[in-house]
C-alpha cells in the first residue's frame, strides 16, 4: 500500500493502520534513497520529524483528526523553518539558520503534519530546472537524465519518487507549476495574497506565493487549506475569507463540475511552439471537457506574449532589490577578514562569490532596469504592461469560467541542453507567466490521454480568489483517471 | 538603448564583485536578454497606470510593540561578530 499518496495517507492513519512515526520512518528511509539517486533534498530533518510525529499520534490518540495530522510534507528551503538551515540553495547562505519559522510552516505544524525534508530549488528561485544551485542539480525521478523543473524542483522530485505525501513550493513566474508538469504532479501557484510570504525568502516580491504541491488535487487542496489565510505580519496577505478547500472539493464530488463548465483557451497560444506531445495531450483535453459538457471556446489575451519581457524586468528589478540584504555581514560566509577591505569591498566580494552566476546575472539585470536613466523605459514600462495583462484576465473571465493553456510548452527536458542560452531556458515559462503577473490562481495537472513518454501538465486559471474552483475541476478530471490517478 | 550597457559599472551599482572571466560572458548574456526587453517598447500603454503591486491594500498592523526576536539567533548567522554585535572593519579611516 502506498501510505505517501496524501487520501490514502490519510485514511490509513485515521484507520490507525498505520501510525505517523511508522509512516515518517518510511518517508525519512525512502528520503536517503533518493538523496543518493536524485539531489533533491538540501535537508531531510530526521529528529524534528519523528518527534513531530510522535506528537501526532499523540493528538490523534487524544481524538484529534484534523486532516494533515501525521502527514509527512516536504518544504522548499526558500521557506524557514526555525531552528533549520534555510540556505535558498546558494553558498550566500549555507550556513544560514533560521531564526523564527514561516507562517505557512506555524500553520502546517499546527495542523499536526510532520516536515521531514527542506527540498532543493533553483538558487533563490532563480530558474526552471533546478541546475542553478551551489548543490547540485536535482534529477527528475521519472528520468534522471532530465531536469526536474524548476524552481521549485526538489519538492516535486520528492513527490515523484513517492519519498512525501505533500510539500510546499514557492512560484515567482511558475516555479510551482512547471516542476509540478515535468514531474507528473499536482501544483497549484494561488491568488497573490492568498497565502502569507511571511518567512518566505524574497525574490520578487509582488509576484511570489507559496503553493501547495501533491499527488492530486485533493492533496493539494488540504494543504491549501492549512496555509491559506490573513497574516499580519505580510502586509500584502489578503483580508479575503479562506475556504474550507478540501470539505468544499469532496461535497463537489456530488455534482458534475465539469458540466456547463466554461473553459477559455487562449487564441494566442497560436503563437508558441508546442511540443507535438504538449499539443496532442491540450487537444485531447479539450475534446473530454466537451464531451463531458463543458463548453470550451476560444479567448483573446492579448498581451499574452508580452508576459516574458514584462516578467523579467519586473522580477530582476525586484529581485536587485531583495537581495542588497545578503551582504557578507548579516548574514554570509565570511570568507575574507573584513580589516582587509572596505566595508563597500566587503559587500561586494561576499556577493560577487556567494552568488552563483543566474543570481549574478538577475541582479545585474534589475540594477540596470532601476538605475537613473533607465527606470522609466524598463520597470515602469513593464509596470504599465502588466496592467494591459491584468486587464486581459478580466476581460477574459467575463465570458469564461477558467483558462486553459499547457503549463509548459514543453516535458521534461535534457540536463544541461538549456544552461547556455537564457532565452531559451526563460520560454520554459511562457504559459505560466501571465497568471503570476495578474495574481490569478493556476493550477498544473497532468495528463496522459495520448501516452506520452514523458508526463505533460495542463495548466487551468481562474478568477482572483477561486481556488476552490480550480481544486474542484481538476479533481473532477483526476477522478475520471484522467492523468492516471485515481 | 542597450548599446551603452556598461557592465562594470552595473556592477558597481550592485556591489558584485565580477570574477575573471564574468565579464565579457555575462555582458553578452545581459545584453541578449536586455534586446528582448525591446518588444515593451512599441507598445501602447496609453492609459495603463503601472501596476506595482496586487496587494489589495498595505495591511499594516496596529502599532503596538511587540517581542523582537532574540540578538542570539540573529548573530549566530553574522560570520563576525564581537559582544552581542556585528563585527565589520574600518569605515572611518584616518588620514
Amino acid at each position: 500500500m502506498d501510505y505517501l499518496h496524501f487520501s490514502r495517507c490519510r485514511e490509513a492513519l485515521e484507520k490507525r493502520s498505520v501510525s505517523s512515526v511508522e509512516l515518517t520512518r518510511q518517508s525519512l528511509d525512502r528520503a536517503c534513497a533518493s538523496q543518493t539517486k536524485y539531489n533533491p533534498y538540501m535537508a531531510i530533518l530526521e529528529k524534528r520529524a519523528l518527534s513531530s510525529a510522535a506528537q501526532a499520534d499523540a493528538r490523534r490518540k487524544a481524538g484529534d483528526r484534523a486532516p494533515l495530522l501525521g502527514v509527512p510534507v516536504a518544504v522548499k528551503d526558500l521557506i524557514l523553518v526555525e531552528g533549520e538551515k534555510c540556505t535558498a540553495s546558494s553558498k550566500i547562505l549555507e550556513n544560514f539558520v533560521a531564526p523564527y519559522s514561516a507562517t505557512a510552516v506555524d500553520r502546517l505544524e499546527a495542523a499536526g503534519a510532520v516536515i521531514v525534508s527542506k527540498t532543493a530549488l533553483d538558487e533563490f528561485g532563480m530558474g526552471s530546472s533546478n541546475e542553478n544551485s551551489a548543490f547540485g542539480v536535482v534529477r527528475n525521478p521519472l528520468d534522471p537524465s532530465r531536469a526536474p523543473g524548476g524552481s521549485s524542483g526538489g519538492s516535486a522530485a520528492a513527490l515523484a519518487a513517492g519519498d512525501v505525501s505533500l510539500a510546499l513550493g514557492t512560484d515567482t513566474g511558475g516555479s510551482v507549476r512547471q516542476p509540478a508538469a515535468f514531474c507528473g504532479i499536482t501544483g497549484l501557484k494561488p491568488t497573490y495574497g492568498r497565502v502569507s510570504r511571511y518567512g518566505l525568502m524574497a525574490f520578487a516580491s509582488s509576484l511570489d506565493q507559496i503553493g501547495p504541491m501533491a499527488r492530486d488535487a485533493e492533496g493539494c487542496a488540504a494543504l491549501l487549506e492549512a496555509i491559506a489565510g490573513f497574516d499580519i505580519h505580510d502586509g500584502t496577505s489578503a483580508q479575503a475569507q479562506r475556504s474550507s478547500y478540501l470539505q468544499e472539493l469532496i461535497s463537489s464530488r456530488s455534482l458534475d463540475s465539469l458540466k456547463g463548465l466554461r473553459v477559455g483557451v487562449p487564441q494566442e497560444l497560436d503563437g508558441i511552439s508546442l511540443e507535438p506531445a504538449v499539443a496532442g495531450e491540450l487537444a485531447a483535453l479539450r475534446a473530454h471537457l466537451e464531451s463531458r459538457g463543458a463548453l470550451v471556446t476560444t479567448v483573446s489575451l492579448p498581451h499574452f506574449p508580452l508576459a516574458l519581457p514584462t516578467y523579467y524586468v519586473i522580477c530582476t528589478s525586484e529581485a536587485s532589490s531583495n537581495l542588497s540584504r545578503y551582504n557578507g555581514i548579516h548574514t554570509g560566509r565570511g570568507a575574507s577578514g573584513p580589516e582587509e577591505l572596505s566595508i563597500e569591498g566587503l559587500y561586494s566580494h561576499a556577493r560577487g562569490e556567494g552568488f552563483g552566476e543566474e543570481v549574478r546575472l538577475r541582479v545585474l539585470l534589475g540594477t540596470y532596469a532601476l538605475s537613473a536613466g533607465y527606470y522609466d523605459a524598463y520597470y515602469k514600462r513593464a509596470a504599465q504592461v502588466r496592467r494591459l495583462i491584468y486587464r486581459d484576465f478580466a476581460q477574459a473571465y467575463k465570458g469564461v469560467d477558467v483558462i486553459l493553456t499547457p503549463t509548459a510548452p514543453e516535458s521534461a527536458f535534457e540536463l544541461g541542453s538549456r544552461t547556455s542560452d537564457p532565452l531559451k531556458m526563460y520560454a520554459s515559462d511562457l504559459c505560466t507567466l501571465p497568471a503570476s503577473l495578474a495574481g490569478v490562481p493556476a493550477i498544473s495537472f497532468p495528463t496522459n490521454f495520448t501516452k506520452p513518454k514523458l508526463p505533460v501538465g495542463m495548466q487551468l486559471m481562474a478568477p482572483w480568489f477561486a481556488e476552490s474552483k480550480l481544486l474542484q475541476v481538476v479533481d473532477t478530471l483526476q477522478r475520471q483517471g484522467i492523468g492516471g490517478v485515481v | 538603448m542597450s548599446q551603452s550597457f556598461d557592465i562594470s559599472k552595473i556592477a558597481r551599482l550592485a556591489r558584485i564583485e565580477l570574477r575573471e572571466g564574468d565579464e565579457a560572458r555575462l555582458k553578452d548574456r545581459l545584453e541578449k536578454i536586455i534586446g528582448s526587453f525591446e518588444a515593451l517598447q512599441g507598445v501602447d500603454v496609453t492609459g495603463a497606470d503601472p501596476l506595482y503591486s496586487l496587494a489589495e491594500q498595505s495591511a499594516l498592523r496596529d502599532d503596538v510593540p511587540e517581542a523582537p526576536l532574540e540578538r542570539e539567533k540573529i548573530l549566530v548567522n553574522a560570520p563576525n561578530s564581537y559582544d552581542g554585535c556585528y563585527r565589520v572593519g574600518r569605515v572611518v579611516r584616518s588620514e
